[in-house]
């Protein structure tokens, strides 16, 4: 579009705001919205939210490598091919999973530059039966874990396996997404991409008849360490 | 958008005729409506959630001007492509000559009514590419080759039944795959996943943009929003230019009312936000991304009386709120946009002259404006339309003279009492116990299911006169 | 007016009864019972004359010019006294309270006295419980009473416990719930002609749920809603009937 193309549409709306009429419209910005503090205790909070949804919370007071492993490995029993998709490990909260993985006989596949040119690895990395990430936060109010992409923290980790599993740290844990974004207004754009997950993939477009695990994973464990 | 329609009454009359369709769309309905109360309930101060969305989007769109600025600007910056379209065919001419340039043969789509507005589908097809619906309900709408009956529940017209034998006949499923509702949505995914994987170009609406910062949040339950803009190499995001909110404070405040209205969910599963093509230090996501402005008639509408429907956050409520969207689905009204927000929306984009009748069909109850998370007066915009509608000179001839011999009539209190004494002798002369069976047509819509009661010979005011008369005054 | 000078206000004496053309001609009963409520509250009544109509069919159809001509004629009528306005309809009320200003706002010798008129006029049930402070009108009835909110009072004038107040306030009276009672009986004016087809619908739904009620009678707020479900009850041949809430005020010992 040429540059006179654009000026004209964006001359014609100018043009036309001048002319309707805007019911409750008001000059300056609204400003921002204050509510309530949420009662009661956040990680009660976000457990009864996300098992509401059909979603997992599990508490690892002590974590370790060989915990986390534990129970990948109780999720995946059955489940097809014992293979992790993950983010790097450096950007995980529990440290030697690569090691830990290995040693149970589960195998670690990653998203790295050039993957999303082939067919092959693109089918390869839609194998993996779980996916496991870290979190940037998770909300109580809704049950939701938030993760912005980056360097090492691929989006598919969290979107083609039929399992997702989310390492978060305890802190992590805030009151809402708008408390959140408040708080952190630079997280919004903190990558490319930034998903707020609440709960497992789910539809009910048939008969409105909730079923989970339309595209998305159909079940999702959040594991909150420390 | 589709063709015109040939007749509402006509599709009307179908649709009433058709008990199941009725049956699904009432329980449906019903359903959302109990979920979002429910949900509403759920947040402490709902109501100043909402006055505070309606202040936003209303400051919102009698700013869209500069807010387009921005948020254009800040999409270039992060060195996505924005194009604005002042037409439906502008719009398509880029897609299209996108898909050229870049040689893209097979597009995933997710659910985007802009797209079903402009008829995008039919025309990227045309240009040679495959089109593939990827959200369950959009993916049986194109099976079927229908159209969706709701903004926000695509088929809910149809049965599971219906679905099945769809499933079976065009998309090769077996009755393994077609057990339950379960079995059904997993034939879905293996049949989809394919297609995300290989599809070079990712189609998709747009909820809301962010000004501010130029970002996309595109919201999904089943989670194809995210694969459509994560897995092709191009991504295209198409939205009405009234999608805006200043900034990503102001996105969480529409996202607390927006899944709660919708569907009766405190948040979509995947509320997916979008910060421009993948960066170099990223390994996913997709190389191109272009987001396509439409304006395809809201300029026009912005610069209306009926600039308040573009508030609308497409949630859907005042469809699942509206008696009348209840009774007939979807489908009556010919428009992409249907039930009460459509009912302005359609003849506001596309002209009275063909969707005449929709400002009509209401009873004017006010479900839809009690509804609304952001209190859009629909009410007031379909009264605007029936004036601008008598104004053309669309409405019947026995409407527009009954109402100007009733002006007539009612402005004169001596003729408004004898015409009433009048109608009074006369409906006597066809009554039984004071009921009228059978009136002439035009009324004969009345009495086909009811019947009228018989008017009174000697009126209220009448009777009052001579209750308050003086007695000196009063010889008998 | 703040609201502690709107309490130090005395309350009316005298009010100003606009009946409406369908209780006029149609129901005119009713239009003495709700005179009678209001004067059992010692209210003097004063039913101004020439009254005619609103102007709401015009105006519900897109014919402003029309609704105009009547709205100019409602106000002549009822701006000669400054006394508070009773109107037994939610529907009337609301366009006289809500749609003059703005259809007159462009009428110099009318906008301000259409402003004027609209901070008086009243709907019957707000009338008695918000002006007047009154939920027990001394009504007796021996009815299986249910409750269905007609939609512009409801939505528009936020009529809603006025009436279910006074109607638990009626002494003999059992009142039972209505499924879906603020769902839209289907009317709609002349929707209820052009649209028949899918107001009857609407109707069937209503009158379904009324006769699960086991009520015998079925109150409301504006006689135009009480004409259409009577005009389906009675063509059903069921026996339930519609009834506008003066007429179940009105009732008392002393009048039987």
């Amino acid at each position: 579009m040429t540059p006179d193309a654009r000026a004209a549409m964006r001359a014609a709306i100018a043009a036309a705001i001048g002319r309707g009429s805007f019911p409750d419209a008001a000059a300056d910005h609204p400003g921002v919205f204050s509510w309530p503090p949420p009662a009661g205790d956040r990680a009660a909070r976000f457990r009864a939210e996300l098992e509401a949804l059909g979603g997992t919370c599990h508490d690892m007071p002590e974590p370790s490598a060989d915990a986390v492993v534990a129970l990948l490995d109780r999720l995946m029993a059955g489940r097809g091919q014992r293979r992790v998709l993950m983010w790097d490990e450096a950007l995980l909260p529990v440290a030697g999973l690569p090691t830990a993985l290995v040693r149970a006989g589960i195998s670690i596949d990653t998203v790295t530059t050039g993957d999303m040119d082939s067919i092959e690895r693109r089918d390869e990395l839609a194998s993996a039966t779980i996916g496991l990430t870290g979190a940037d936060a998770a909300l109580a109010e809704t049950g939701s874990i938030v993760l912005a992409s980056g360097p090492g923290r691929a989006r598919l980790a969290s979107l083609l396996p039929p399992i997702h599993v989310a390492l978060v740290e305890r802190h992590r844990l805030v009151d809402s997404l708008a408390a959140l974004i408040r708080q952190r207004p630079d997280l919004a754009t903190a990558g490319a991409n930034v998903v707020c997950i609440t709960g497992p993939s789910r539809t009910a477009d048939i008969e409105h008849t909730l079923s989970r695990g339309v595209h998305g994973p159909g079940e999702v464990h959040v594991v909150f360490v420390g | 958008m589709n063709a015109a329609p040939a007749s509402f009454y006509r599709r009307t009359a179908d649709a009433l005729a058709d008990a199941r369709l009725r049956g699904a769309v009432g329980r449906v309905t019903a359903s959302v409506r109990r979920s979002r109360q429910a949900a509403l309930d759920r947040l402490p101060d709902a109501d100043a959630w909402r006055d505070h969305a309606r202040q936003l989007r209303a400051h919102t769109i009698a700013h869209l001007d500069r807010y387009l600025d921005e948020f254009a600007a800040a999409i270039e910056a992060r060195g996505g492509h924005v194009f604005y379209a002042p037409t439906a065919e502008d719009a398509i001419a880029y897609v299209t000559s996108l898909v050229r340039s870049r040689n893209l043969k097979t597009a995933v789509k997710s659910k985007s009514m802009i797209s079903e507005e402009i008829d995008l589908n039919a025309r990227l097809e045309a240009a040679g590419v495959r089109v593939v619906e990827t959200d369950l309900g959009e993916y049986v709408v194109q099976l079927a080759d229908d159209h969706p009956s709701h903004i926000v529940m695509p088929i809910i017209h149809k049965t599971r039944g219906e679905i099945a034998d769809l499933f079976r006949a065009k998309a090769g499923a077996t009755d393994a795959d077609l057990t339950d509702v379960a079995s059904m949505t997993q034939f879905a995914r293996r049949t989809l996943r394919p297609e995300f994987l290989r599809a070079d170009l990712g189609v998709s609406g747009v909820n809301f943009g962010v000004a501010s910062t130029g970002t996309l949040c595109v919201c999904t339950n089943e989670g194809n929003g995210r694969l459509v803009t994560t897995l092709p190499r191009v991504h295209v995001a198409m939205m009405g230019i009234e999608r805006l909110v200043p900034t990503p404070e102001d996105l969480t405040v529409m996202l607390q009312i927006l899944g709660r209205s919708a569907t009766g969910q405190n948040l979509t599963v995947y509320t997916n936000l979008i910060n421009g093509p993948r960066p170099a230090d990223e390994t996913d996501g997709p190389s191109e991304l272009h987001v396509v402005l439409v304006d395809n008639g809201r300029s026009r509408v912005l610069g209306s009386e009926l600039a308040e429907i573009l508030y609308c956050i497409r949630c859907g409520a005042c469809l699942n709120a509206c008696p009348v969207y209840q009774e007939i689905g979807g489908h009556a009204y010919g428009s992409v946009y249907p039930g009460p927000f459509g009912s302005v929306l359609t003849p506001a984009l596309r002209g009275l002259e063909t969707f005449h009748d929709l400002p009509h069909a209401s009873s004017l109850c006010g479900a839809c404006r009690e509804a609304c998370p952001v209190r859009i007066d629909i009410p007031r915009m379909l009264l605007a339309l029936r004036a601008d509608d008598a104004k053309a000179h669309h409405a019947p001839w026995w409407i527009a003279t009954g109402l100007r011999v009733y002006r007539w009539v009612a402005t004169s209190p001596r003729r408004f009492q004898t015409a009433g004494r009048l109608t009074a002798k006369l409906m006597r002369t066809t009554s039984r116990d004071g009921w009228i069976r059978w009136l002439p047509p035009p009324l004969s819509g009345w009495t086909s299911t009811r019947d009228f009661p018989v008017m009174a010979v000697e009126s209220f005011q009448e009777r009052w006169a001579r209750r308050t008369k003086p007695p000196e005054q009063n010889p008998s | 007016m703040t609201p502690a000078a709107r309490s130090s206000v005395p309350k009316p004496t005298r009010v100003q009864l606009f009946v409406t053309c369908l209780v006029d001609r149609l129901f005119p009963d009713t239009g003495f019972s709700v005179a009678t409520v209001l004067e059992r509250l010692g209210l003097e009544v004063v039913c101004p004359p020439l009254q005619t109509c609103c102007g709401q069919p015009a105006f519900n159809a897109g014919f402003l010019d029309d609704a105009r001509a009547l709205a100019r004629h409602t106000i002549d009528v009822l701006a000669a006294a400054p006394d508070p306005v009773v109107m037994p309809s939610g529907s009337c009320g609301d366009m006289v309270i809500h749609r003059y200003a703005s259809l007159l706002a462009d009428d110099p010798a009318y906008a301000e006295r259409a402003r004027d008129l609209a901070a008086r006029t009243y709907e019957f049930t707000r009338f008695l419980v918000d002006v007047m402070g009154v939920t027990d009108v001394g009504a007796t009835s021996d009815a299986r009473l249910t409750y269905h909110a007609c939609c512009h009072g409801l939505r528009g004038l936020g009529v809603d416990h006025q009436p279910r107040e006074l109607l638990a306030q009626v002494k003999g009276a059992d009142v039972v719930p209505l499924e879906e009672a603020d769902v839209c009986c289907g009317f709609g004016g002349l929707f209820a002609v052009k649209m028949a087809d899918i107001s009857s619908a609407m109707l069937t739904r209503k009158l379904d749920c009324i006769e699960r009620t086991g009520a015998d009678t079925v109150v409301v707020t504006d006689v135009s809603c009480a004409m259409h479900m009577n005009g389906g009850l009675h063509r059903r041949g069921c026996p339930i009937r519609v009834r506008h809430i003066a007429d179940v005020l009105a009732g008392s010992e002393a009048k039987r």
